[in-house]
């Protein structure tokens, strides 16, 4: 491959989608099977274009150029770095095992016509948004995602999901509008809203403040981050599973991946420590981490304690961030990849027991870890992954977080992490021990004596396993790609945020 | 053997070994075909699961020889990312061989104890999974590495907690993880804060570098104590394991006493032997932490074995209070290493081989003790006191061995626990030496007050359940040989260590030391050291005849049957507390500021919404006002229109008026002439008369004049005359003086006529036609008086204007 192919490829894999999402809806019209076969293709054939950058990305090359102008300085461009290639690519697995999961999950749902190419037209703007080139374009790709992933988040159309879309929609356009008045500010400001000009503003004014509440306030709200995150467990638990997976799991990750370039690329590493405006933020993402933890403890609704779980997790990403360290950062970028396994995991998991035996509620999961092994399994690997039990993935984005606060001299924040990760033991264990332990029900002794496999199908049994495996595989295996990948994003960016 | 001294002299070499590796995954390996053998046929996945801890066995000893030449190591740098180590030296053998001794045994046990299929499906691969991640633990060369297994130890054996799958078991299950969970991440927290430390998490002796680097250092061992201490049952982080002990079968209790609270032992020896020490023993200054944090382990040591001590003598579940005893014995085991630790550079070596050797120890005769009451629960299918009794007649096997097993407990002479329990003595003896002082000397007899109540602890189980008269109830069932096998490993081993004591200390503890930075002098100290001298036997004698006096008095008082009151345990007074009050502020203030932060939007949002209905409501309104304001404005224009119309009407109608007016106005124009002419001629007439009566006048003034002129003219004449008059009368005055009067007279005729004349005068000026009397209102014309108000009006206006003027 040449290098005209490597700059093809990132317009490539967000056009394709948005594309064949056109193509998709037009065939569901003719044939279901052509339609669930061409929706699964383009995760595929998108996967396999993202992971095709692979080479120039490790190498360390940064693909910039730009496409069309609106105004001068303000258009649209390009641009993949190592971040944007590590989003890009954890987006597009998850995406990949996902759509698979959905073919069987969604068999008996309604308004599949819609759902299919909503779907691959999100990964799509998903996956712009990592590519985009500069602010602009990134608000435009978000904008997208934002305002079409309410189609799934609305999917059941009960009124329950009608009202935590409203919330969503009001709260995504809030944020949207913020956004926009930071980007505004950042290019009345710097004349350019690039993320390719290195450090944009490097001197701290009230105006540079104000940008980065907004940004704060945009990203943050995608993010989940207290007092942003209201939205979050209203709109998460309500959409069909594999939406919820990958809302929780994917979408979420823009917003982090937003505030790292707001922190590394607009902004720089001295000058916000010298403005002190991390501290606004690490007391947000430690509240936002506590809260979460605590606040799961006492949700009865599977995934809606697996929503607060999320808002949790994406507190330990905004903290990571906000440590300035390099170790910090490593732990945070791999958290970014170890959250979206683990809790596209959970969703998937809660979501195969719903299908199969419509339970939401935790008590009444009691002896389903029987009669569901396999889903259970999954879901036991990525619960422990999530409480940070080495070997699993999340011990070692701990490991590196806490690492990281204490190279900073905070190990205060070591403690938040380990607070969080007990009270993550105390709401993801007690579901486990019931579901394999619990004997509340009197129907389980004749399961126990035939032991009949009776899991759900393997359509969604065998995505969701590979994304447990993957929980185990990097945490422990050597030569964990992800944490290699993470390693390097987080030098290059920690080289870009100190000039 | 061979002696330490020579042994720590050499210089140990690594040797790269896949055995280690192969130790710690054979038995998870050996788990997995356990529970796929276990599905179909229990008895066959037990006796798998038997030779798989006896090749297991065999595995660990045959480290040994590899040992001798140098420390084992098997690196994985790459696994899990920053890389994995096993090691194994001296120490670790000594433990690994414990605990696949322990587990040998145990399941030798469980094969025939754990008869129900269920359990034994759980029971034989769990428990295999818990020895090779115990296994994993004590062979491992860096914290990481330890702490993953030690966390995979905490899981697996919660499994084996609540293999009754009762309530009960339950609760205890899911609470004795929960600390686990809690401790593994304190001792996380330790791990990284030594890393960021020192850059290594190995198991080194790194004191130099922590002293070197600015780290929080009490926090950090405070950490790693906790998180290895809540294993080794330490006082305030013992709670499960009574919780544990009752509701989990023996054959798991055995584990845990024997295997599992070793680790945590272990993991404290690792803490204070070798992270907190130098590398040399040249800079003596770099001793002083060790030994600081040694003193308040050591006092922690021996409340643990009081309290444990205590709180056992209170039991009536035979379980709880064997759980008990093992806290109390964990207290010896701390107490000689914080000993050891306090006299580091002096006499380490002392209470470090105690610990060690008591943990060696206490692993037999207490596997032995819980074993027996496994084989008392087969037996009765009950572990209160109260309601066994006089087991001696019924299964008088268990009864010898129990009395053998108490015998080593409680440190008589010729069994294995005197031995250890000297060492631990002499260690608090060698402080008092070395130091001095009143605290010392109280914590020796602290000791020597446990090691009697513990005679006491295990007199009242031999009373409870061996003693009495009436073999009461009858027995369910007898135990089967099957589960004597045990103890033909443990009682001869009780023994050898008890009659050959310098042949274990030195041969099997000492060893150890080898890898140690530790004073030469003091382990030299222990060769040869005399166990049955006078002195240690003395202490055993004085501990049996303490224990025997406390004895009696506690019966009496009642104290082994009244529990002590509830606040004083640490549940109550700490557990409880903490846990309820972390809750409720965790959740508490979390779900509160999340509802509050949903209720502020919610309420943002309503207050949006009023706003918006507000403006729309104004709004409203202005449409009203505007469509209101229309309707005015229409019935505005309309009644302009009627207006309008009204008024052309009335302009039609004034304009006819006004042609009427003004043929009115003719006709009164026509009139006014009229009158204006008949005023004209009438005004003419008036002059006529006028210049008549002035023509009248004229001819009356002149007439007058005329007879004026006369008069005059008399008068004159007069005048003359009187001129003449006076003349004469001058001249003839003077001469006539008597007519003068007659001349008055005279003149006053003259007056009279002038009179007359005047009158006349007046008469003649009157106009002949008009009499002025006549001239009033009433014959006045209209002529003049138009003319007169005209004329008033021409002044009027002349006036104004001429005030105008004059004010100009």
């Amino acid at each position: 491959m040449n290098a005209s192919v490597y700059e093809f490829l990132p317009v490539f894999m967000v056009l394709f989608p948005i594309c064949m999402s056109v193509v998709v809806f037009w065939v569901s019209r003719y044939s279901e099977r052509w339609r669930n076969g061409l929706s699964i293709v383009t995760t595929v054939v998108t996967f396999f274009a993202v992971a095709a950058m692979y080479p120039p990305m490790i190498a360390g090359e940064v693909i910039a150029y730009r496409i069309f102008d609106i105004l001068p300085g303000l258009g649209i461009s390009v641009r993949v770095d190592i971040l944007s290639f590590c989003l890009a690519l954890i987006s597009s697995l998850v995406w990949m095992l996902v759509s698979i999961y959905s073919i069987d999950y969604m068999s008996h749902e309604h308004g599949t016509d819609r759902y299919y190419p909503i779907f691959i037209f999100v990964l799509g703007s998903c996956l712009g948004i990592f590519m985009a080139g500069d602010f602009f374009t990134l608000f435009v790709f978000f904008e997208l995602m934002s305002l079409l992933s309410y189609v799934l988040v609305i999917h059941e159309e009960t009124k329950e999901a009608l009202r935590a879309g409203y919330k969503y929609l009001i709260m995504t356009i809030i944020g949207g509008l913020a956004l926009f008045f930071g980007i505004v500010i950042i290019f009345e400001l710097a004349g350019s809203v690039s993320l390719n000009e290195g450090t944009l503003v490097a001197i701290p004014s009230t105006m540079a403040f104000l940008a980065f509440i907004n940004f704060l306030i945009g990203f943050g709200m995608k993010a989940g981050m207290f007092p942003l995150h209201v939205w979050l467990p209203d709109a998460h638990p309500v959409a069909p599973s594999p939406a919820s997976a990958l809302l929780s799991g994917i979408m979420l990750k823009t917003g982090a991946y937003g505030l790292l370039r707001v922190t590394y690329t607009v902004f720089n590493i001295p000058m916000i420590k010298e403005a002190r405006w991390d501290i606004i933020v690490i007391v947000l993402a430690v509240i936002t981490i506590l809260l979460g933890s605590a606040v799961a403890l006492t949700q009865e609704d599977l995934k809606r304690r697996l929503a607060y779980s999320s808002v949790g997790q994406m507190g330990y990403i905004i903290l990571g961030m906000f440590i300035f360290t390099e170790r910090a950062l490593i732990g945070d970028i791999f958290h970014i990849f170890s959250h979206a396994l683990m809790k596209s995991t959970l969703f998937l998991a809660a979501g195969a027991i719903i299908w199969k035996t419509g339970l939401r509620n935790i008590n009444e999961l009691s002896g389903i870890g029987k009669k569901m092994p396999l889903t259970l399994g999954a879901f036991t690997l990525a619960a422990l992954a999530m409480i940070g039990i080495p070997p699993l993935n999340g011990f070692l984005s701990k490991l590196y977080l806490g690492l990281g606060a204490l190279e900073a001299g905070a190990p205060i924040y070591v403690v938040v992490l380990l607070v969080s990760s007990l009270l993550n033991g105390l709401y993801y264990l007690p579901i486990i021990i019931g579901a394999y332990f619990g004997q509340d029900h009197g129907e389980e002794e004749d399961v126990e004596e035939t032991f009949q496999f009776d899991d759900t199908s393997w359509g969604m049994v065998i995505p969701l396993c590979i994304l447990a495996l993957f929980c185990l595989v990097f945490g422990l295996m050597p030569g964990n790609i992800f944490f290699e990948l993470s390693r390097q994003a987080a030098a290059f960016l920690f080289t870009m945020g100190t000039p | 053997m061979f002696l330490a001294a020579e042994y720590s002299a050499e210089i140990t070499q690594t040797i790269i070994s896949w055995r280690l590796v192969a130790v710690v995954l054979f038995p998870l390996l050996a788990a997995l075909i356990t529970a796929l053998l276990g599905r179909n046929n229990g008895f066959i996945a037990a006796i798998f699961a038997i030779c798989a801890c006896a090749l297991n066995f065999i595995g660990v000893l045959s480290l040994f020889p590899m040992l001798q030449q140098g420390v084992l190591e098997y690196p994985f740098a790459e696994l899990m990312s920053v890389g994995l180590l096993f090691r194994a030296d001296y120490l670790s053998f000594i433990f690994a061989t414990l605990i696949s001794l322990a587990w040998l045994t145990v399941m030798l046990f469980a094969q025939a104890a754990v008869d129900d299929e269920e359990q034994r499906k759980l029971y034989f691969p769990f428990s295999l999974i818990t020895l090779g991640s115990c296994l994993g633990v004590v062979l491992t060369g860096d914290l990481i590495t330890l702490f993953l297994f030690f966390e995979l130890m905490t899981f697996s054996s919660f499994v084996l907690v609540i293999l009754r799958r009762n309530r009960e078991a339950l609760i205890a299950g899911t609470f004795t993880l929960y600390m686990g969970l809690a401790g593994g991440l304190v001792m996380l927290l330790g791990i990284f804060s030594l890393y960021n430390a020192t850059g290594t998490v190995e198991l080194i002796p790194m004191m130099e570098k922590l002293a070197a680097s600015e780290a929080n250092l009490p926090l950090i061992i405070t950490c790693l104590f906790i998180g290895f201490g809540i294993k080794a049952v330490v006082i305030p982080f013992h709670l499960w394991i009574p919780r544990a002990y009752s509701a989990a079968p023996a054959a798991v209790n055995a584990l845990s006493s024997g295997a599992m609270i070793k680790v945590g032992v272990y993991g404290l020896i690792r803490v204070f032997f070798v992270i907190l020490t130098p590398t040399s023993l040249e800079m003596g200054e770099l001793f002083n932490f060790v030994r600081a944090a040694g003193y308040p382990v050591m006092w922690l040591g021996l409340l643990t074995m009081v309290v444990g001590a205590v709180m056992a003598l209170q039991q009536d579940n035979i379980m709880k209070l064997l759980a008990y005893s093992s806290v109390s014995q964990m207290g010896y085991i701390i107490t000689g290493i914080g000993a050891g630790a306090y006299l580091f550079g002096l006499e380490e070596a002392m209470g470090y081989s105690g610990a060690v050797l008591h943990a060696f120890n206490h692993t037999l005769f207490k596997v032995a003790f819980i074993l027996i009451a496994g084989i008392v629960y087969y037996c009765c299918g009950e572990l209160d006191m109260q309601k066994i009794e006089g087991l001696w007649k019924k299964i008088p096997a268990a009864g010898v061995l129990f009395v053998i097993s108490a015998l080593a407990i409680t440190g008589i002479p010729g069994f294995n626990g005197y031995i250890s329990k000297t060492l631990i003595h002499d260690a608090l003896l060698e402080a008092y030496y070395a130091y001095g002082g009143l605290h010392i000397y109280i914590a020796e007899k602290v000791f020597m007050v446990g090691s009697a109540l513990t005679l006491c602890y295990y007199l009242k189980f031999f009373q409870g359940v061996f003693g009495g008269k009436i073999p009461f109830p009858v027995l369910k069932r007898r135990p089967p040989f099957l589960l004597y096998i045990p103890f033909f490993f443990l009682i001869p081993l009780m023994l050898a260590v008890g009659l050959f004591p310098n042949y274990f200390v030195e041969g099997f503890v000492l060893a150890s030391v080898a890898d140690f930075t530790f004073e030469p002098y003091s382990i030299n100290h222990i060769i040869g050291f005399q166990f049955f001298g006078a002195h240690p036997l003395e202490a055993a004698l004085m501990v049996l005849l303490i224990g025997l006096l406390l004895y009696l008095p506690l019966v009496r008082m009642g104290f082994l049957t009244r529990p002590l009151p509830r606040w004083l345990s640490i549940e109550y007074l700490v557990l409880a507390p903490l846990v309820s009050l972390s809750l409720n502020i965790l959740l508490r203030s979390g779900g509160g500021l999340d509802r509050g932060v949903n209720r502020f939007y919610h309420g943002l949002a309503a207050k949006f919404l009023s706003l918006t209905n507000y403006f729309s409501a104004f709004d409203q309104r202005v449409d009203l006002f505007y469509s209101n304001s229309g309707d005015k404005v229409r019935n505005l224009v309309e009644s302009f229109r009627t207006v309008d119309d009204k008024l052309n009407q009335v302009y039609d109608r004034t304009g006819k008026e006004a042609r009427d007016l003004a043929g009115k106005t003719r006709k009164w124009d026509g009139a006014l002439d009229k009158g204006y002419e008949k005023a004209g001629e009438y005004a003419r007439n008036l002059t006529k008369r006028t210049s008549e009566m002035d023509e009248a006048l004229d001819h009356g003034y002149e007439k007058a004049g005329e007879y004026a002129r006369n008069l005059t003219k008399r008068t004159s004449e007069l005048d003359e005359a009187l001129d003449h008059g006076y003349e004469k009368a001058g001249s003839t005055a003077r001469r006539l003086v008597d007519r003068t009067k007659e001349n008055d007279e005279w003149l006053n005729d003259g007056k009279d006529t002038t009179d007359e004349k005047a009158e006349a005068d007046e008469k003649h000026k009157q106009p002949a036609g008009l009499n002025p009397l006549e001239w009033n209102i009433r014959n006045l014309n209209f002529d003049s008086l138009l003319l007169a108000v005209m004329l008033g009006l021409v002044i009027f206006v002349l006036l104004f204007f001429a005030r105008g003027l004059v004010n100009l």
